[in-house]
């Protein structure tokens, strides 16, 4: 890569500090056959709702959710389709979660520290294996090329990097709409939001100009499909179709927190109704947020970036105070809740705002979507935080510079295991085989749930 | 010496003073006479004092159905271990233990009527025993041992002192043991698959010494009294361990969770000397000893499964490895080389003894071994002492051997015959590669893997910690680190060995076309049953991989970087086999059984060594049938014995026979009480005894299972083995203190 953004961390030089090649291949290739760990079975787990994918019918739909049809239509059973399709979203999410945290910190270990718990996070797990969301898992691998674009606009000095900062960030965009509108209307409104947080360093040089270029872009060349899916908006058809609205599947904060994702059966009166499911932050992203917000409140710093705010001894690669990052993932998080106050807000707008913001929302879905948001900026101060270790080791405890950044990825991996991974093999324990997908993909057919994404 | 000064503390004198006058009150419990209390059935608010009893009932019962039981009216459990017993057809004596723990003015025994036929009761009592005065002196004396140990090394610490390594090994050693037996320690067993199947071994191995059967091959007490030959196919040496339990006075249950702890926690002490003594580092082999012990697949047999005769076998094959590792790395010009053959041939002999299946697993393995290593193989000394191993191993095991093979070929069994065995298609029970990177293991459950996919799945992993070893060595080979390293041959060694054994339990492993081929292949992979039992297999060879990686992690220049992996592995391991038996514990069913009547007698599992195609319905009580003119005059026999004696009058001019209610297997012995003439005998209807009787003949015939003399022969070349093998043990420990004596006085 030509394209060189300044590090986080101008004490850990590249050379001494990345992992060699082949622990790279290793440890890569090693979370990617993890993460795919369901998909070695006769049967797939999330297979009733995988099924409706593979649905020969006319509608929206954008180019992830074409590769399964394609891969049938090559000859290919729904459900070996589902799993290469499944596989490649994995292994997408691995390597450009890796890539993009390699780019924006150093340590040795950070960005993979910062990559594993972005890919086993509960919820990329939530939607590969309970949801079976093809067109979201999509949208998860691409999601870190958008923060890792934005953050190039941010942080390069010169014209070429910013420009390749927003081509890296279009490209995620463009994406993420072709692979799932919901999510990008999501991470185009937090772009948006990220802008306006950065203040100042919005308006200065070319970004202003390059910013507006890159979203316009993005939308120009997201046409394609936003016209149809407006289209479809207009003609009032819902994403989903329960009895609550957009607030009421809401996250409860106890859900949100929970230390141990489970599939719960739901019940009634004595007879199982099926399994529900909920999604929390997780471990690595508890742990992260509740470090970083004590740090703050500490004034510490981290990797280069202040806490709380600027200061004017911080040099230029303070682009993104570890607060900011705090700020939006909290926000993020607060909109997944139930307790936002979504209603009183649509009460209170104009009713031709209201109106809009309401269809919005449904076409969103689960205000869980927000999270993805919460998910990403956590793994990445994860990274950050793994950098500041690293460098911590080398610069006060030089005889500990291995066994002390191995620590830190011991303990990530350790929060990991015990939140995406203990909710992967929770799902494979609590869900019953199920042998065929097309005959089960009828009945989530009859709900309509995808409709949107394959028929009108 | 130091036997002295440890007898001159005057604390370590009042301490045996204290033992004995306790070991004396348990020996005066032993000479107590026997107390009778005469009971009506119904019978209500009689008092009993702690004690263990015995219930005699003496009852004709034309129908089955009919139960007894015992128990405290007002507390219910918890005062009368006793449970429901089963009072089947036909004029019996029936003496059933009782434990009482606390005293009670409230017991009663009850009767109940199944509702057909006739039920007399001619005397119901309830008699003292001796038992615990036994269980008493028992405990007394395994209290004894480990607290003079305890003093006995709290002295040698202070007089010559003891490393802290070692401290600390031993205390993580313990640790584990503990952890490993949790399961075990509840008043209750955890409801295992083979569970009744074991427990009636146990119990079966009791009646036959009562039947004077030594060793003994037909169990009498399966199958309402047809008797089983489970010992013939299924060695019963280590069941003696339970037996002893039962014999003491313990209840079924409690000399099953016993039997387990025994089961853990000689797996972990076999697994540390082996370990320790190939990687000549003691943290090591206490790290290897403790991710072997609690590997998840190990615990789920043993607990889950209760695959005792699996686990038992893993007990052995540490040594199986160490001594294989000694002929082949030892220098083949040293004089002790020779007597390398001992190592092995214990663990070969313990394997033999314990399962079966595991033999015919290992043995591929060894053969596989053979095939990599053959220029050694080849080598004049290497061979000599393999072929020793081989003989002195047949030898051993002759006894048991024959008798197995005798059977396997002259007999027709269920087991190799799909038509009659539950499990029909090995390939059913392949795994799924998801199977091998799963962590968190619950309880489990029976059935098809193929057709319950990873739901509620049994632990068909060797678990996270050897996982981690295993991969962390596979890091050292991608990245090259090993190349200098001096034990990458037996890294690679058993790094390929889990991997081999990882595809053989999968279920892209062609099993299902090997079954097909028939014949011995058929036979062999229907009796391996299930593919994952390669998982035992699995289990050391990827401790194996942890140790070697642990030994190159200790050349690394920073200690610290040794002892994180050490300390990870062993935390890892203890944190999943804690996460797993807590599963099991909170999601398992669990049985209470305390005697051997409330245990039922038609468990026999998949029941592969039942005479072809035998049915188990039609086992009935006194079922005796005659032939034509064949008069049958009365007839005796206990529930649990296969000694019978039957009076016949045949009033017919030619040949007839008898049938008894015993399973035939060659070996029964038939006679004449007066004359001793033998009679005749073979395989009548449902494959029970038959008994041809000569014309006219009248008289009462002795039938009871004398076995074959060629099983005698062998038993008596076993035994003169054995005492070959303890002489030369015995002259090379005489030597080795010689050695070492003379190194002390130079």
């Amino acid at each position: 890569m030509v394209w060189h953004i300044e590090r986080a961390s101008a004490r850990v030089t590249r050379g001494e500090a990345c992992m060699n090649k082949k622990s790279k291949i290793f440890s890569l290739g090693l979370m990617i056959i993890f993460l795919s760990m369901p998909l070695y079975m006769s049967y797939l787990p999330a297979s009733q709702e995988l099924g409706v994918y593979f649905q020969d019918t006319p509608g929206i739909r954008g180019f992830f959710l074409w590769i399964p049809k394609w891969l049938v239509k090559a000859g290919l059973g729904q459900q070996a389709a589902s799993k290469l399709y499944l596989f490649i979203m994995n292994a997408l999410t691995v390597l450009i979660s890796f890539g993009c945290f390699s780019k924006m910190v150093s340590g040795k270990v950070s960005a993979l520290a910062g990559s594993i718990c972005y890919s086993f996070s509960v919820y990329s797990i939530y939607i590969r294996y309970n949801a079976g969301s093809m067109g979201e898992m999509a949208a998860y691998a691409l999601l870190p090329l958008c923060l890792y674009g934005f953050y190039g606009v941010y942080n390069s000095k010169r014209r070429q990097g910013i420009w390749k900062g927003i081509g890296w960030m279009m490209a995620g965009c463009v994406g993420l709409i072709y692979a799932h509108i919901p999510v990008a209307l999501i991470i185009l409104a937090f772009l948006m939001l990220g802008c306006v947080i950065m203040g100042r360093k919005s308006l200065q040089k070319m970004r202003p100009m390059v910013l507006t270029m890159g979203l316009g872009g993005s939308v120009l060349l997201g046409l394609p499909i936003l016209i149809p899916y407006v289209q479809a908006v207009s003609n009032e058809i819902f994403y989903i179709h329960d009895n609550e609205l957009f607030t009421g599947r809401g996250l409860e904060i106890a859900e949100l927190l929970t230390s141990f994702p489970v599939k719960v059966t739901a019940m009634e009166g004595n007879v199982i109704k099926g399994m529900v499911s909920y999604v929390p932050l997780g471990l690595p992203a508890v742990v992260s947020l509740a470090v970083c917000v004590v740090g703050v409140c500490l004034g510490g710093n981290l990797s280069g970036v202040r806490f709380g705010g600027h200061s004017s001894d911080i040099s230029k690669q303070d682009v993104f105070p570890v607060g900011k990052l705090l700020l939006v993932a909290g926000i993020s998080i607060l909109l997944s809740l139930r307790v936002f106050p979504w209603n009183a807000l649509l009460a209170w707008l104009p009713k031709a705002v209201s109106g809009g913001l309401r269809t919005g929302l449904e076409h969103v879905g689960y205000p869980h979507r927000f999270l993805t948001v919460a998910i990403l900026l956590s793994a990445f101060l994860v990274a950050l935080l793994g950098n500041r270790v690293e460098e911590w080791a080398q610069t006060r405890h030089k005889e500990y510079e291995e066994l002390i950044p191995g620590a830190f990825l011991g303990i990530v991996i350790a929060l990991n295991v015990f939140s995406g991974v203990y909710y992967i093999n929770n799902l494979l324990y609590m869900i019953p085989m199920e042998e065929s997908i097309t005959s089960i993909a009828d009945r989530w057919w009859l709900e309509g749930e995808y409709l949107l994404y394959i028929s009108k | 010496m130091f036997w002295k000064m440890v007898w001159k503390k005057k604390s370590f004198r009042v301490l045996a003073v204290l033992e004995v006058i306790l070991l004396l009150v348990g020996v005066a419990g032993l000479v107590l006479p026997a107390e009778r209390q005469n009971v009506l059935p119904g019978q209500e608010n009689f008092s009993l004092n702690p004690g263990i009893y015995n219930v005699e009932i003496h009852y004709k019962a034309t129908a089955e159905g009919n139960q007894l039981n015992a128990y405290d009216t007002l507390h219910e459990t918890g005062t009368i271990l006793f449970g429901v017993v089963n009072l089947y057809t036909g004029d019996n004596v029936e003496e059933c233990q009782m434990w009482v723990l606390r005293s009670t003015d409230t017991a009663k025994v009850e009767v109940t009527y199944g509702g057909s036929g006739e039920l007399e009761i001619y005397e119901l009592s309830i008699v003292t025993t001796n038992c615990a005065a036994r269980i008493w002196i028992f405990l007394v004396i395994l209290g004894s041992i480990l607290i003079n140990g305890l003093f006995f090394l709290r002295a040698f610490d202070r007089q010559y002192g003891i490393s802290r390594e070692q401290k600390v090994v031993w205390g993580v050693l313990v640790a584990a043991g503990l952890l490993s037996c949790i399961p075990a320690m509840v008043n209750y067993n955890l409801w295992g698959d083979d569970w009744g199947f074991h427990l009636l071994r146990v119990e079966g191995l009791i009646s036959g010494l009562k039947d004077g059967q030594f060793p003994v091959r037909i169990q009498g007490n399966w199958l309402r009294g047809y008797g089983y030959a489970v010992s013939v196919f299924y060695s019963d040496m280590f069941m003696v361990v339970p037996m002893v339990f039962r014999l003491l006075g313990f209840t079924v249950r409690t000399s099953c969770c016993l039997f387990y702890m025994v089961i853990n926690l000689a797996t972990i002490l076999v697994a540390y000397h082996c370990f320790k003594r190939v990687c000549k580092d003691r943290v090591i082999g206490c790290v290897g000893a403790v991710l072997y012990t609690l590997s998840a697949y190990r615990m789920h047999n043993l607990f889950m499964r209760s695959a005792v005769g699996e686990s038992l076998a893993m007990v052995f094959l540490p040594v199986v490895f160490y001594g294989f590792y000694r002929i082949f790395t030892e220098d083949i010009h040293d004089r002790k080389y020779r007597g390398n053959w001992m190592v092995l041939t214990l663990g070969l002999t313990g394997i033999i003894q314990s399962h079966v299946l595991t033999c015919e697993m290992l043995a591929l393995a060894i053969l596989i071994l053979c095939v990599v290593l053959i220029k050694k193989v080849f080598r004049k000394e290497t061979f000599l002492v393999l072929v020793k191993t081989v003989v002195v191993t047949l030898l051993l095991n002759l006894w048991y051997l024959v008798p197995f093979l005798d059977y396997m070929m002259t007999g027709k069994f269920n087991v190799g015959h799909p038509e009659t065995m539950t499990i029909k298609e090995v390939s059913d029970y392949g795994l799924y590669l998801t199977h091998l990177l799963f962590s968190f293991y619950g309880q489990g459950t029976q059935g098809k893997i193929q057709g319950i996919g990873m739901a509620n799945t049994g632990a068909f992993s060797v678990g996270v910690a050897l996982l981690i070893g295993f991969l962390g060595w596979l890091y050292l080979e991608w990245t090259g680190k090993v190349k200098e390293f001096n034990y990458r041959g037996l890294g690679r060694l058993s790094f390929g060995y889990t991997c081999l054994f990882f595809v053989l339990v999968l279920d892209i492993f062609p099993w299902a076309q090997i079954q097909h081929l028939g014949g011995a292949a058929q036979m062999l992979t229907l009796s391996l049953q299930f593919p994952w039992r390669f998982l035992s297999l699995a289990s050391l060879s990827a401790s194996v991989t942890a140790c070697v990686f642990l030994l190159y992690m200790k050349q690394h220049p920073k200690k610290e970087v040794f002892g994180a992996w050490a300390v990870l592995l062993v935390v890892v391991s203890l944190f999943f086999n804690a996460y797993q038996s807590n599963m099991q514990l909170q999601t398992r069913g669990f049985a209470r059984v305390y005697n051997k009547q409330s245990m039922g007698t038609i468990y026999v599992s998949n029941g592969e060594y039942l005479p072809y195609q035998a049915d188990i319905s039609l086992m009935q009580c006194d079922l005796v049938v005659s032939g034509a003119g064949v008069e049958v005059l009365g007839y005796e026999k206990g529930q649990d014995t296969l000694h019978m004696e039957i009076t016949v009058q045949s009033i017919k001019d030619q040949e007839s026979y008898v049938e008894l209610p015993i399973l035939y297997y060659k070996g029964y012995v038939v006679k004449d009480v007066d004359t001793g003439q033998r009679l005749e005998v073979e395989a009548g209807d449902n494959s029970v005894v038959r008994v041809l009787l000569p014309a006219n003949y009248s008289g009462t015939i002795l039938v009871y299972f004398g076995g074959l003399w060629y099983w005698r022969v062998a038993e008596v070349i076993s035994l003169l083995t054995l005492a070959v093998v303890l002489g030369q043990m015995g002259h090379k420990v005489r030597r080795k203190r010689r050695e070492k004596m003379a190194v002390v006085e130079k």
